[in-house]
Parts: structure tokens; sequence; C-alpha cells
């Protein structure tokens, strides 16, 4: 078998592609553990949109090493019914979670029917806690707030108690998104605003009160991850890195070491778009870039020794990395 | 599995084996379906309203593909009553109980099986408590309708059998559960290969008469209520690969009522023969104890001239008449014991097994008192026991062949 057919097999071919353990994701899930150890009854992620919020929510999902104690998982998207009425909320949240609905339950019924979901989450993982997370969160309004917390009383007195996690576009108006905390009476507030966590993504500089524990950026820890980390097969493989590009690999290239390469690019497209150098890097563009680096410019080549300006120029464009920052920028107004 | 992200309840993992019923019974209630609609939308099935949703379920493989087609699985052979049976039987519906029978423990989890509703089991065979029909509370039956006014295994006086939360926080099958009935559905399979149930033609069967046919082996043996227990004196047991019966005998006489004028009959000369060798305990005692002798002791002990425990005493010519319902049992069991083994059937008894099981039975039903009787002329006066009797049988064709008939 040659090498270009073993890369054909290559996961960073498929459809659905490895994830990449970021900081951004430690991040999150460091204060997600934190609330659930201290019983907190919520967490807010706020982020702009494709920075990874809702993937990192799921890889939460699917990870344990990071739970402070066993938890049930329920994941659910809401939508913003026509009519807004508990019954079309408990009948959101239903089908949110993927459930069948009917069209004549009662509220009564959907609200049962969801503690059930819940209890059964609960014993399946064997836990007493069960997170929903809640992704496009900013759709809620205050009286669907209200609804949960109904959902939440039901809970009172049991073994099994829900915790929220809140996804959260922070750019979803453009403008800034409707920031419900102000109006939030106490019982809402203190159930659902008091905490929350910024999701950002890739960070370009350390951040200060990571200074001592952190020896790269976010971006150049990124790429070490392929370099270092990721392997195929998962025992005794090679890494990404080395995979696709073997010479390059083994005379020391990595690459982690074109960081600052990389971010110098990004500054001059900043320049040539006229807005301010991103402080990080929306990860549905970082993927793709990473992407096309190594299944495209490396891509196993035995000539391939590093990346120049123009590998990098061409790399950034197919991740539509200009088309992410404009549209993050027209949103906050800048 | 479709079910198992879109229905709450729809790990089936945790309720295995389970009856059609008692996974719509565990679907809906967790799921808090209670009008028709919701049933049609959710489960696929559409039910009449407050109508028998166990018989229902059971009974039509229309519903139970719609039900399994909803669920997104192949509809699982454990609906079909008929894995059940350690026997083959022409209408699998007739060896169950039409209404709902539950063990207390399984049923506050939303789990039913099919095995609860065998007559032959009558206590849950991992948890050890009677099986039931009715409220406990009340007596009355527990709600088996969809579109009823109170939920699915409540019951009116207010008593909910089914406690919703601990069924959603169930996280294992019972342990014993799974083995007992892998254990018993394999026996079952075993079994119908050489079983078969023969019931009276055109005559309704109580199910709870073929408790007193089927003994389970020693590896799946319960504590049986006393009822159970006692149901198998009321039996007979005979193996049909011996010896003829005496030459003479005619006991194949095709009339509707088989007319016995005196005592020179040469089957009830025979029956009269071997009474007091082989006579059984139970109701043939308690009919005819003051008038015809007989050695109990003898029970299990084979007669001088082959035959076994069939016989019992005679009251002495003042029954007549043969009820014709116990000539078309004949006609059926010789039927189907033909159609079962013509082998050995022209093998070992060439053609006298015919006149050989018609005098077992009729000996036995003789025995029971209640197919020879003098009240000729008008048996719509009688006891229903009397007026439409309706014995059934087990043909077992394994070696020795055997053939256990209880009468009713």
């Amino acid at each position: 078998m040659g090498a270009t057919t073993i890369l054909q097999n290559h996961p960073m071919h498929a459809r659905h592609r490895p994830n990449i353990q970021t900081l951004p994701l430690l991040r999150m899930a460091s204060d997600l553990a934190t609330c659930l150890e201290y019983g907190r009854p919520s967490l807010r992620i706020i982020g702009d949109g494709r920075c990874g919020k809702s993937t990192a929510t799921r890889i939460l999902e699917t990870t344990t090493s990071w739970r402070p104690f066993p938890i049930g998982f329920l994941r659910m998207v809401v939508g913003k019914p026509t009519t807004p009425s508990e019954g079309n909320f408990f009948r959101e949240v239903i089908l949110g979670l993927g459930m069948r609905a009917t069209t004549v339950a009662t509220p009564q019924d959907l609200l049962l029917r969801i503690i059930r979901a819940i209890e059964q989450e609960s014993a399946r993982a064997a836990a007493d806690v069960v997170v929903i997370a809640i992704d496009t969160a900013e759709q809620l309004t205050l009286k669907d707030y209200a609804h949960l917390a109904k959902l939440q009383n039901h809970f009172l007195g049991s073994s099994v108690q829900p915790f929220f996690l809140f996804i959260h576009q922070s750019n979803s108006v453009i403008g800034g998104a409707d920031d419900l905390s102000q109006l939030a009476p106490p019982h809402l507030y203190g159930r659902f605003f008091v905490d929350s966590h910024v999701f950002t993504g890739l960070l370009w500089d350390i951040p200060k009160e990571d200074a001592d524990i952190q020896d790269a950026c976010d971006v150049a820890l990124a790429l070490r991850q392929l370099d270092q980390v990721m392997k195929w097969p998962d025992e005794g493989g090679r890494t990404y890195t080395e995979a696709f590009a073997p010479y390059a690999y083994s005379t020391g290239w990595r690459l982690e070491k074109e960081t600052e390469a990389i971010r110098e690019r990004v500054e001059n497209l900043a320049n040539q778009g006229s807005y301010p150098a991103p402080k990080d890097w929306l990860m549905a563009s970082f993927n793709q870039f990473v992407y096309h680096l190594l299944t495209k410019i490396a891509a196993g080549r035995n000539e391939f020794e590093g990346l120049s300006a123009q590998n990098i120029d061409e790399a950034l464009l197919r991740s539509a990395y200009a088309g992410f920052e404009n549209s993050r920028n027209r949103a906050a107004g800048k | 599995m479709i079910a198992d992200i879109q229905l709450v309840g729809g790990n089936f993992n945790l309720a295995p084996y389970q009856s059609a019923f008692g996974c719509v019974a565990r679907l809906a209630r967790l799921n808090q379906v209670r009008r028709v609609t919701e049933y049609s939308q959710l489960l696929g099935i559409k039910p009449n309203k407050n109508i028998n949703l166990f018989s229902t379920l059971t009974a039509s493989q229309l519903q139970q593909k719609a039900l399994s087609t909803a669920l997104g699985i192949e509809t699982p052979s454990e609906w079909d009553p008929a894995v059940w049976y350690p026997f083959r039987v022409d209408d699998a519906r007739l060896p169950s109980y039409f209404g709902l029978r539950y063990c207390l423990a399984c049923i506050r989890l939303g789990y039913h099986t099919m095995l609860h509703q065998l007559p032959w089991i009558s206590t849950c065979p991992w948890h050890g408590v009677r099986l039931r029909m009715r409220c406990p509370r009340c007596s009355r039956y527990p709600v088996t309708a969809a579109g009823a006014p109170t939920k699915l295994l409540a019951c009116a006086c207010g008593l909910d059998l089914m406690n919703e939360s601990a069924s959603a926080l169930q996280r294992h099958a019972h342990p014993n559960a799974a083995t007992y009935l892998q254990a018993y559905l394999n026996w079952c399979a075993e079994q119908r290969r050489t079983n078969q149930l023969i019931v009276t033609p055109g005559v309704h069967v109580d199910p709870v008469r073929t408790l007193s046919l089927v003994d389970l082996p020693p590896a799946l043996a319960l504590r049986q209520a006393k009822r159970v227990r006692e149901a198998k004196r009321y039996r007979l047991a005979t193996r049909l690969d011996q010896e003829s019966p005496p030459r003479g005998i005619d006991a194949t006489r095709h009339v509707s009522h088989l007319d016995l004028h005196d005592d020179s009959n040469p089957a009830l000369n025979h029956i009269d023969q071997n009474a007091a060798k082989d006579a059984r305990l139970g109701r043939s005692g308690q009919a005819f104890g003051h008038q015809g002798g007989r050695d109990a002791g003898a029970r299990n002990r084979s007669s001088a001239d082959g035959w076994s425990s069939y016989a019992a005493a005679r009251p002495g010519g003042r029954y007549r008449v043969v009820h014709p319902n116990y000539l078309n049992f004949v006609d059926e069991l010789v039927a189907k014991w033909n159609h079962s083994s013509p082998q050995q059937m022209s093998k070992r008894c060439n053609g006298g097994l015919d006149p050989r099981v018609r005098l077992a039975v009729l000996a036995q039903g003789y025995a029971e008192g209640i197919f020879i009787s003098e009240h000729e002329v008008n048996l719509s006066t009688l006891p229903e026991r009397y007026r439409s009797p309706s014995p059934i049988a087990l043909l077992c064709t394994s070696h020795p062949s055997e053939l256990r008939i209880a009468f009713g």
C-alpha cells in the first residue's frame, strides 16, 4: 500500500474530522466543572458566532475526564415558536431534544414528559445531575426562563437535579444581543444569569491569568496538537503533521513553528479589509485552514519543506477566514 | 432504534421480552400519551376508544406491525403469544388470559410480559409475588383502554399501579428476569416440536383449564399457587404407545349422543375392570366415591393389561348418554394424532389407536361424571359445566407418546 493510498483513508479526509483539543474548550470545561462542583444551577456560555461553542459542548458531552462526578447530558436547540406560550415552549423543548411531539398534548403533559426524559437520562448515566445544554439560548425570552424555572422547581427535593448550560451567541443581533440579565427578576437572575463564561476562538496572545501555566498562545498550542498529540492510528501511529509532511517533519519542521508567519498573514488580511487585527481565530475557519494546509498543500509530498506566505494566504482564502471576520466585525459595528 | 431517542422509555433493554401491551403501556405513561390521537402520532397504533388495548395488541398482528414500524424495530417475536406456549395450538389466543394479568412489582416499573398471562404461571418468577388481574385496593380491573379518563395501568379508585418516576429512573432490568425468560422460551420452543394442544371444536375454552396440562421443568419450577397445584390432579395422563384395548370395544360410534343402554357395553365393562386399579385422586373420587370402589395408591402403577391411570368407578347404570362435545373432541383428537404422527400410527398402533384414544377419553370423562348423563332430553337445564363440556388435551408425540386430558 503506497503512502498516498494510506493518506486517502486518513481521518482528515473524512466528512467528520477529529476535533482538536483547544484551550478555549478546556477553559469552558474548567468553568463548567467548577459550577457543577459548587452546585450552581446553570452556566451561560457566551461567545461570537462560529467560534466553536456548540462543538465544544458536543465534545464535553462525549468526554468524561473533565467531570467532577458522573453527570447526564441532554442537548437541545431551542426555536422560537410563532405563538409564545407555555405549551409551545415545552413543545419546542421536546422537539429540541430530538423527541417526538404531538399536536394535542397539554402543557402539563409536555412538562411531565420533559421531567421523565431528564430522569431517564439520570438513570442512564447513573448520575444525580443532568446537564441540559440549550443551544441558541439567545432566542429565549424572560417568559421562557420562567418556564424553565417551573421545570426546575419540579425537581426540588428530588435526587435528580437539572443543570442548565445556555449556549448564547453574543453577536446574534447586529448591534449587540439584547441582554436579558438586566431585566430578569431576582428568582430568574439567581437561577440563570449569575454564572457565565466567555467563550473565545483561539487567542493570539496568552491571557494574563494563564501566563504562568501557558507556554504558547492558543493557536500555537492547537497546532502543537497536530504536531505531537493527534495520531493515526491512535495507537503507535504517526502524528497528523508527520503523516502529511513526512520529509519536512523529519527535518524538524513543525506546524507550530509557523504560528508567527500565519499571524503575520492574518494581520495583513485585516489591514487589507480595514478592520482591527482580531484577538482570536474562529474555530469554524481554523479547522478548514488546517485541513487545507495538511491535505492540499503538504498532502504527503516529499518535496514539501515548509509553508510559504503564498501557501498561508491560499489556506486562509479556502477557509473563508476573511468572510467570517468581516461578518463578525459587521455585527460588532466595527 | 428510533424509540430510544425519540420517546422516553424507548430503551427496551430495561424491559426484556416485554409484551406489545407492556411496550405501549410503558411508552404511553412515560410520554404522557392519553388521547387516541396521541397513540396514533407517537406510537403508530390506532386503538378504538375504550377498547381493551391489551387484547387488541396481543391478537392483532396489524397493530403490532404498526407499533414496531413507529418504533423503528423489527416486530419482536415475543409479541406473538404462540412463542410463550410449550405446545402448538390452532388459535394462539386460547391458552392465555384475555385480561391483563400482572406482577405488582413489575407493573410498578411499567413492565409486563406475556409470561404473566400464562395460566400455568401463578407467581412472578423473579419477584415471587402472586400475579393479579384486579386492583389490590378495590378489586376492579385496572385501565387497559386508550382514551379513557383514567391513565393506563391505573384504577378508577385512584390507585396507580405504575410509578412513572421510578420507571424513568430505572437503571437496570431485574437481574433474573432475562435469564428466566430466555430459559423459558427455549424450553417452549423445544416442547412445541412435539406437543400440541387440542381443544373441543366450536366450544369456548377457559384458558385457566390449560394450567393442569403444563408441567414446568425443574429448572423453571416456581412456587405455584394452590390453585395451580390442585389443578394437576384433574387430568388424565395416558401412554398412547402401549397395547390396544381388549377386543370387542366399540368406542368409535359417530352419533349425536352416544347411547349406553346397558352394562353390557364392552367399553364400560373395561372401565369397571380398571376402576379399582388406577383410580385418580380428586374430582372423580368426589363424584363417585360413594358408589364405586377405587384404589388411590395404585395411581402411578401400570395396570395388568397395559392401561394406565384413566379409570374410575362407575355409578351403576344411571348414566346413559354421551355429550356430543365429547364425541367431537375425540374426533378432533384422533385427527390431530393421525396428522402429527402418521408413521407412528401405522407402525405402532396398527389402527388400534383410534378406539384406544376414544376409550381413554370416554373413560376419563366417565370418571368425571359429566359426559355420561341421564339428562338426555333437556341439556339446557343443566349447569354450564354439564351443558357444554369442553375437554382439552395436550398431545405429546415424543417417546413415549403421551396424552394429557383436562375435563370440564
